[in-house]
């Protein structure tokens, strides 16, 4: 089975995961890559087993990227004719599969975590619904299969030492129309630490915090902790925190190796978005959700805790 | 269970639901610990009700109000309670005296009374019956000629001259308008010798006395009030001179299943919550709720409760019935909702064990203040009486 | 500039039910839980919010239209949309429509759309959530694009009319972009701090009942049910087992708490 893997430049680590997973299913894998610093990220792609990498980069994509991306993808498709395509479930790859599924007429699933083949050489992908309540294991009924894929759910490969693959750069252009949305402005929210989907500690603050002083305190503690801040949906609605911080498969999946909820009751639709070896909670509800799914527990005032959690901290790892 | 509501009606419900989960849950528990009840409530509440049209429910659409009928508003009330009951009767008291203005009043006074209360996004209103020597009395009611409100209005130069004191009035200290009842025939009961007036809370010679320092239903507030002299005109005599007991009878017979409609939403909130509780807390090996003695005492809350609002609904909706309700439904509504309320909320804590003894819980504030029914709107026992009443003399 | 915004709105099985107390049907491949409230699902709030806020700021002349596809219940979220006053109202329904997956939705009402155009109604903005709070697909919003030729701007808050077009905010990994577009257009709403659903006024409720809302089936918008055959298919819908093992840290006091856990993350190798 031909595989297109749809890569995005700036989520290139989730491009490289699917190319890994698709080399699995066998059959030629080619990476189509938008986005700036197109050369390198094609050679990455290829150095992860990437049998093709076609690369686009134009200052069109930076303007209209729906658009723009549509167009060029479309005209991709219709040279590879793969018989599955993968997007990574960023904000890209999200806008982009429906809109190219539909231009041809291919069975979309999205946000999976899974998949397995059945006996016909289908595959079966399964992802959770209900804000992570069920798994669903949906497959597609048209002969092209689509499906957007959430980052970590497959290893990214180990880079090979001699890649064998092709680099191609696409040179068409693409010209704005008139109509289409423009990005005048980019307002990126560097964090102070690391970036959720990529840290190994998150401590994350929700409607118990109570306003946005408490996420100040959850600041010093992720500093602390080496760790990433993060918000529910909850802290989000009411302005404590920039919705770049929103947790939940909705807003960022984390995979981290602990997972700190303050003042979060723990409503699915959050922990869908929390792949955590260990979750701990501090709330002072003793009946909030969270406290099912988490490993160790603390029933109080996140104020009168935390401070002292951190001076106990500083102290233990020396900081 | 739909309980027969419209879904103009499940749609009210939903918004005052909503409304309730954003402006009054969030901060209840708060105002109600405030050691000074005069800070227990919030005009924030009250104007947001008001803006979203709650505060005027019951008052007719030719005034800018929604006219809802007495079922609707008891269902409103209802749900307000189920946040906090306070706040239930801050609301339930000004929608009935609201429904009696428009029902007694004559058109000059609805002229003077009724845009000004649709306009004042603070408005709101009080009764004020009880005096420190006065409660079942009127209740029963007691007609005899010792029985008489102590509060007096004689004639003077042409106009009415109130003295008097009242006490544990609702709303006492915060209404517009107060619909003062005063003994006006000295020689007769209060059954047939006192008068309803309206006094606007700026009169000269009525002041506010002290707020009540209450066990609990703390976001309403409850006072004093004090007439000195205090010179109410003709035109303000609501009904007829010595018939203002006529006014309770035909105009207010929803007040008592509003008064149930209140306490009723304090057993459902008691009853979720322990129902959550039991879900959850496990001890013995398993949840709370598996065990069968707790299973039990969940259904038969369930029960009372549903019965409770049975009753509840049929007396709102014969309320509004014209050629009269059983006088019954005036009266037994309330009991039975009070006492249903007080066995589910003492259930409740007794289920909760300790942590219900804890104040940071929130389950002994449902005990405090469902116990405010046990006497509000008519002592139970009293209730009772006046239903033996009826049962007795009537046909 | 005047507008006629059409938001879509789904009626979804209450997202805040807790796990303990859900169940599917998986030989129907659907969720059981019977007695469980049914919503607006959450994100179509935000776009309704949004779509009410934008038409207030476009001033006289714009319009709000609710539409929902499902079956005759429903109605009740179009009566919470006309509650909080958009303008009208209209179902799509019927026998064919029932059991469609994202494509066959997107079909449905862009067909709708093209109704609402030949009726001198012409629509200049279609708002979706971002997805759907119970299967959560977030195809919709992009395949309504694709079905109408229209440009797509997902992941928007805070539509504002700026001369010529609109001024939206998209929501992207690493923080946001301002984004000028022109109608016609669609956009799918993300959560923000803005676009709460606001509350509804009892009168505005009692108008709602009073509103009547039109029921479109397939026929009714041209389509037949060819068109709408299902791309996807659920195979299997299961609820995972959960175990919860939860160690709750003791104390007399918050502080002790504190070192305790802080102790405990240690001696479990956590930290």
């Amino acid at each position: 089975m031909k595989t297109l893997v749809v890569v995005h430049s700036p989520s290139l680590r989730a491009g490289a995961e699917l190319v890994g997973a698709a080399r699995t299913l066998g059959g030629p894998v080619v990476a189509v890559c938008l986005g700036p610093d197109g050369a390198p990220a094609a050679e990455e792609l290829r150095a992860r087993g990437a049998d093709e990498v076609l690369w686009w980069e134009d200052g069109a994509l930076a303007a209209s990227p729906g658009e723009v991306a549509l167009e060029v993808l479309y005209r991709v498709y219709t040279e590879v004719d793969p018989r599955l395509v993968l997007f990574s479930a960023t904000s890209a790859g999200r806008d982009w599969a429906p809109r190219l599924a539909w231009r041809v007429g291919a069975g979309l699933v999205t946000e999976c975590v899974g998949w397995d083949v059945d006996g016909e050489g289908r595959l079966r992908f399964t992802r959770p619904v209900y804000g992570g309540k069920a798994i669903a294991t949906i497959v597609s009924r048209r002969p092209v299969q689509m499906a957007v894929v959430q980052p970590g759910a497959f290893p990214a490969p180990p880079p090979a030492p001699n890649p064998q693959g092709v680099l191609r750069r696409l040179e068409f252009p693409v010209r704005g129309r008139e109509g289409w949305p423009q990005i005048v402005e980019r307002v990126a929210e560097r964090p102070a630490g690391p970036a959720l989907e990529e840290a190994t500690i998150v401590v994350s603050g929700g409607r118990g915090l109570g306003g946005p002083e408490g996420f100040r305190l959850l600041e010093e503690l992720a500093r602390v902790l080496g760790a990433a801040v993060g918000a529910s949906r909850a802290a989000v609605d009411e302005g404590w925190a920039p919705a770049s911080w929103q947790i939940g498969q909705t807003g960022k999946s984390v995979r981290p190796t602990l997972y700190l909820a303050v003042g979060i009751s723990g409503a699915s639709q959050h922990l869908a978005g929390v792949r955590a070896r260990t979750i701990v909670a501090i709330n002072t509800d003793k009946d909030a959700p969270i406290f099912g799914a988490a490993r160790l527990g603390v029933v109080a005032d996140y104020r009168a805790v935390l401070p002292p959690l951190v001076a106990a901290l500083r102290e233990m790892l020396g900081r | 269970m739909r309980w027969g509501r419209t879904p103009e009606q499940q749609h009210l419900v939903d918004t005052v639901r909503e409304f309730a989960s954003r402006h009054v849950a969030p901060v209840a528990p708060d105002l109600d610990r405030q050691p000074n009840p005069a800070d227990c409530f919030s005009w924030a509440i009250v104007e947001e009700a008001s803006r979203l049209g709650i505060r005027t429910l019951t008052l007719a659409q030719e005034y800018g109000g929604a006219g809802v009928d007495s079922l609707t508003a008891a269902m409103v009330i209802e749900e307000l309670a189920r946040a906090d009951l306070g706040v239930s009767v801050i609301f339930a008291q000004t929608l009935k005296i609201a429904q009696t203005l428009q029902r007694a009043c004559t058109p000059e006074q609805a002229r003077q009374f009724l845009p000004a209360f649709a306009r004042n996004d603070r408005g709101l209103l009080a009764i004020a019956i009880t005096e420190p020597d006065v409660s079942s009395d009127y209740i029963i009611p007691f007609d005899h000629p010792t029985a008489q409100f102590r509060t007096t209005a004689v004639r003077a130069d042409g106009t009415w001259v109130l003295n008097g004191r009242k006490h544990f009035i609702s709303n006492g200290n915060r209404a517009m308008l107060y619909l003062v009842f005063a003994q006006t025939d000295r020689s007769a009961s209060l059954v047939h010798g006192s008068t309803c007036f309206l006094v606007p809370r700026e009169t000269p010679g009525f002041s506010i006395g002290r707020v009540h320092d209450k066990m609990g239903e703390r976001l309403v507030n409850n006072a004093e009030l004090v007439f000195q002299d205090c010179r109410v005109p003709d035109a303000q005599v609501l009904g007829r001179v010595n018939d203002g007991f006529a006014l309770l009878r035909e105009f207010f017979p929803a007040s008592n299943a509003y008064a149930a409609a209140s306490v009723l939403g304090v057993a459902q909130a008691a009853y979720e919550r322990t129902l959550q509780w039991t879900r959850t807390r496990a001890q013995g090996g398993r949840r709370l709720i598996d065990h069968d003695t707790t299973a039990a005492d969940l259904a038969e809350m369930r029960m009372l409760i549903d019965a409770a609002r049975a009753y509840v609904y049929v007396a709102a909706s014969e309320a509004d019935r014209t050629g009269g309700m059983d006088p019954t439904l005036g009266a037994l509504p309330k009991v039975f909702a009070a006492r249903v309320a007080w066995r589910v909320v003492t259930r409740a804590l007794e289920l909760h064990g300790g942590y219900g003894y804890m104040r940071e819980t929130g389950v002994e504030k449902l005990v405090r203040d469902a116990a405010a029914f046990l006497h509000s709107d008519g002592a139970n026992r009293s209730l009772l009486l006046k239903a033996a009443r009826f049962i007795r003399d009537g046909p | 500039m005047a507008m006629h915004i059409l938001v879509c709105i789904k009626q979804v099985l209450d997202p805040e039910i807790p796990p303990a107390l859900f169940r599917v049907n998986r030989a129907e491949r659907r969720a059981d839980v019977p007695g469980a409230a049914w919503v607006m699902s959450t994100f179509d709030a935000n776009a309704l919010e949004t779509a009410l806020q934008l038409r207030d700021a476009l001033g006289a002349g714009s319009s709000v239209t609710a539409l929902s596809l499902g079956p005759r219940e429903a109605e009740t979220v179009l009566r919470k949309a006309l509650g909080v006053t958009a303008d009208s109202a209209v179902l799509l329904s019927g026998p064919e429509l029932g059991g469609l997956d994202s494509a066959g939705v997107a079909t449905a009402i862009a067909a709708a759309v093209r109704r609402l155009g030949d009726e001198g109604r012409p629509v200049d903005l279609v708002l979706t959530g971002r997805q759907a709070a119970d299967w959560e697909h977030g195809q919709t919003g992009g395949m309504i694009a694709e079905a109408l030729g229209w440009p797509c701007l997902t992941f928007a808050s805070r539509l504002r009319p700026v001369p010529g077009g609109l001024e939206a905010r998209r929501e992207v990994e690493d923080g946001h972009e301002i984004v000028v577009a022109h109608p016609p257009l669609v956009a799918t709403i993300t959560n923000d701090a803005t676009n709460r659903l606001r509350l509804a006024k009892v009168r505005d409720v009692m108008r709602a009942h009073r509103t009547p809302i039109a029921t479109w089936g397939a026929a009714e918008v041209g389509l037949d049910v060819g068109e709408l055959a299902p791309r996807t298919e659920v195979v299997d819908l299961v609820v995972p087992e959960r175990e919860s093992h939860c160690e709750l840290v003791g104390g007399e006091t918050p502080a002790e708490q504190a070192a305790t856990l802080a102790r405990r993350l240690r001696d479990l190798g956590i930290l």
